[in-house]
């Protein structure tokens, strides 16, 4: 015991306190006892459980792994909950509160994809989607709307400029499976009544399918179209344009009938000895206007 | 001894530190018992109290970081002071222990007489006046580890020593004064 501080300390006090220093021993029985009673604690001490009160685990150390674990929940149920809506989102129709994040998440894949040949396939899908979307609308007695027909044409037009990235042999499989894939189309539009927008989704489809015959007959002249198509400037974007769908320039979607032009493009008005030598074949599919509307290749473009 | 490294070992609970610590501070934690109560049970029970106290607080996850002495002298205090709050009426200020065979008996009864009359003039402090006065100027501690043991700032633990310091003047006077025949206890 230093005796420091009492030098500080009033003597008369410190007379008094001084009594407190002694303190007569401890009894060794009573204080071994003391002891064994705790060494028996001691031995037997386990942990408490722990995360046992909320309190403590919102506010006690294990605070920064609660927060973290809390977090990473959220992120999942943040993304369990997109993916749903994505999900759901896909049998809506246009018109309809999730279309426009069902065409958005479309476009995503398509700009995540790599190899341009897949990209034409995906774009082929999207395309399906859009008939298949203006046949159930034609079928409940509704119009299809005119940015779902555009965004239509805009898929086919990215198809074929994929496609005409490819090389020879693998552009003229490609294409085949585009065309393949453009006279299904077609056979489904037959399904619905006659009515003017079957007609018109009908004509489109059949220029395109027009064109996808031409390049695979000759695919030097399918690249020469497409490289002239996106000289002159054609109203379509290359990549996605958001869940909003196609924002084309004015006048895009005027002109819904495809006809690949100028020169000898494989258009419905198209005749053998024409073009450049090549004489695809002009295959009607079950609708018997193939016809577009006189004058329609001096459009320039869709 | 490192406190430190004994602590982080209490803190994994290794019995050989828990042991150590109990080796280490039960004898003066004893004597601190004895020194404000003079009762050798009720100085024994607030050591085992204290430790188990300590038990718990580490098998919890909590219990002291630092000043580990420091950390028990407080569990005691707070044990003794709720051990006289509550039984107030069972508990004797005088030393409970027999007479010993002193050399000069009248000497140790004198002793004995003024332990009880600071006792008394103790318990009507403050709790926290109460410790700085014994950890201060009968065990003899740095202001530091005394802020340590109220868990305040040194400069708060100066203003309580003063204010004590004065209180138990008045105090332990005006108990003389009540003595016959005394000299009033004055500066």
């Amino acid at each position: 015991m230093t005796a420091k501080p009492h030098e500080e300390l009033d003597p008369r006090i410190d007379h008094y306190l001084s009594a407190l220093r002694s303190v007569p021993p401890r009894d060794p029985r009573q204080a071994a006892r003391t002891r064994a009673r705790f060494i028996a604690q001691a031995v037997s001490l386990k942990p408490a459980p722990r995360h046992k009160e909320w309190m403590f685990i919102l506010f006690g150390k294990e605070r920064k792994m609660v927060q973290i674990l809390i977090s990473l929940l959220l992120v999942l149920a943040s993304v369990a909950g997109f993916t749903g809506t994505l999900y759901a989102a896909q049998d809506d129709l246009p018109g309809q509160v999730l279309y426009p994040l069902k065409t958005w998440s479309e476009d995503v894949q398509v700009t995540l994809m790599v190899e341009p040949a897949r990209q034409v396939e995906r774009l082929m899908d999207m395309a399906q989607r859009r008939v298949e979307e203006t046949v159930t609308l034609t079928q409940a007695g509704q119009i299809p709307p005119e940015t779902m027909l555009q965004r239509m044409e805009r898929h086919l037009y990215q198809a074929m400029e994929r496609a005409a990235a490819l090389g020879d042999e693998q552009m003229v499989q490609t294409l085949n499976r585009v065309e393949a894939r453009l006279r299904a189309m077609q056979q489904r539009l037959a399904s619905i009544p006659q009515a003017p927008v079957r007609e018109r989704v009908w004509t489109q489809l059949e220029a395109w399918r027009r064109l996808a015959e031409a390049g695979e007959a000759d695919p030097a002249w399918f690249r020469q179209q497409i490289r002239e198509r996106v000289r002159q400037n054609v109203p379509v974007s290359p990549g996605p344009s958001g869940p909003h769908g196609p924002k084309g320039t004015p006048g895009y979607g005027q002109s819904p009938v495809v006809t690949p032009s100028p020169g000898p493009m494989p258009s419905a008005t198209w005749t053998p000895g024409s073009g450049p030598g090549h004489h695809p074949t002009a295959t009607p599919g079950p609708m018997p206007t193939a016809t577009p509307v006189p004058g329609e290749e001096d459009r320039g473009n869709p | 001894m490192d406190d430190s490294s004994l602590l982080a070992r209490a803190q994994r609970l290794e019995t050989q530190a828990l042991i150590q610590i109990y080796d280490l501070y039960s004898d003066e934690l004893y004597r601190y018992a004895m020194r404000l109560g003079g009762d050798p049970d009720l100085a024994e029970e607030c050591v085992a109290e204290t430790f188990v106290r300590l038990l718990d607080a580490l098998r919890r996850g909590r219990g002291p970081r630092e000043a580990l002495r420091a950390y028990l002298y407080r569990i005691a205090h707070n044990w003794l002071t709720d051990q006289f709050r509550t039984r107030r009426g069972d508990i004797s200020l005088e030393d409970a222990v027999p007479l010993p065979a002193a050399d000069d008996p009248v000497a140790e009864a004198e002793m004995r007489i003024r332990r009880q009359m600071v006792r008394a003039a103790l318990f009507q402090l403050t709790p926290d006046q109460r410790q700085v006065i014994l950890l201060r100027y009968v065990e003899g501690w740095e202001l530091e580890e005394i802020a340590h043991a109220l868990q305040k700032p040194v400069g708060a633990i100066k203003a309580l020593q003063h204010r004590a310091v004065a209180r138990l003047r008045r105090l332990l006077s005006s108990t003389e004064n009540q003595e016959a025949g005394k000299t009033p206890f004055t500066r």
